[in-house]
């Protein structure tokens, strides 16, 4: 949350200090009447008197949305006060109209302009959950070169009975396969993607940033990883419909 | 255990499209038309399918798109103005 900490420096008086619910209430109307796309961008970048106006409405309508999204969306965060939530939402919204702003000049006008500034809204409050949850996640710490997929034992998979013997020697066999496909055909660099991304939910941002990259170049990397798999393993004969249906 | 490891490695396999997919970046592009395209009963596998694919395999894309659609139908709802 540090990042978020900081307050955004506007130029005009300064505004009275609300509360999150307090705006909520006091902006409601404004926001209701509506701006076109022409009259955000012309508001948000003309007379200060316009500019402040539109940015107090924009934020408030932004933080609107994200209290909601804190709130009702995140189950992750039910244990949290109310007030704390509202004090992210706010933080969110700030660095949310930093950006907006600074990136006025990429709105290509294909959505409405609120739809917009939300989705740059959402985008800085989802991100930095994902940096707090995982904040002591550490790439490095996962056994990439063990075995991704540990071998079969029928003591611990209680939970998970094989159907009868013929299947758990079926269901072994395939898993010895995939395993050494794995092994074969894929880079340490994409075993690692794989089991944090894949297996262990990791969201890709992160585990860009900790393989020194970005999500789109994770992205493909974790592509081309499995199109290899699954290349490998059909050239065995391993049909990935046949395997889905044996562990089922 | 182990078996939902596999079933989680044989899903991100099953979901290969072997003509290629479009990154995150190409994606988000659309994130904005497309909840809004959403919201008025339009099914994004018909607008920009290639997209679609990409939110449906891509975790951090999903969230992210999910989000805005749930913050937009609850704006046209007329929930966010509730306070909670």
């Amino acid at each position: 949350m540090g990042q978020m900490r900081r307050r955004m420096v506007r130029k005009g008086p300064e505004r009275p200090c609300y509360t999150a619910s307090m705006a909520i209430l006091e902006r409601a109307p404004t926001d209701r009447a509506g701006r076109s796309n022409e009259e955000w961008l012309r508001a948000l970048t003309g007379a200060p008197e316009d500019q402040e106006a539109a940015i107090a409405d924009l934020q408030a309508r932004l933080r609107r949305g994200l209290v909601w999204y804190l709130t009702r969306e995140r189950s992750d965060l039910g244990n949290r006060p109310l007030a704390e939530l509202e004090r992210m939402a706010e933080d969110y919204s700030q660095d949310a109209l930093l950006r907006i702003l600074k990136r006025l000049d990429s709105f290509r006008g294909e959505s409405r302009f609120t739809t917009w500034a939300t989705r740059i809204a959402l985008r800085v409050a989802i991100s930095d959950l994902r940096r707090a949850r995982y904040r002591d996640f550490r790439l490095d710490d996962l056994t990439v070169e063990g075995e991704l997929l540990p071998r079969h034992d029928p003591a611990s998979a209680g939970d998970d009975p094989a159907p009868s013997p013929e299947g758990a020697a079926e269901r072994q066999d395939v898993q010895e396969r995939v395993l050494r496909a794995l092994q074969d055909s894929l880079t340490p660099r994409q075993r690692q993607a794989l089991e944090a991304v894949v297996l262990q939910n990791v969201p890709l941002e992160i585990v860009a940033q900790q393989m020194g990259s970005n999500r789109n170049a994770l992205y493909k990397l974790l592509h081309d990883a499995r199109r290899k798999l699954r290349a490998r393993l059909e050239d065995q004969g391993l049909d990935v419909a046949y395997m889905l249906e044996l562990f089922a | 255990m182990i078996n939902e490891r596999m079933r989680r490695l044989l899903d991100c396999l099953a979901a290969v499209n072997p003509e290629g997919d479009i990154d995150c970046a190409t994606a988000a592009r659309h994130f904005t038309s497309l909840c809004e395209q959403a919201l008025n009963g339009a099914d994004i596998h018909d607008i920009l399918p290639q997209a679609a694919a990409h939110i449906a395999h891509c975790p951090d894309c999903q969230e992210e798109y999910e989000a805005l659609l749930a913050v937009l139908r609850a704006e046209q709802s007329g929930e966010t103005q509730i306070q909670p």
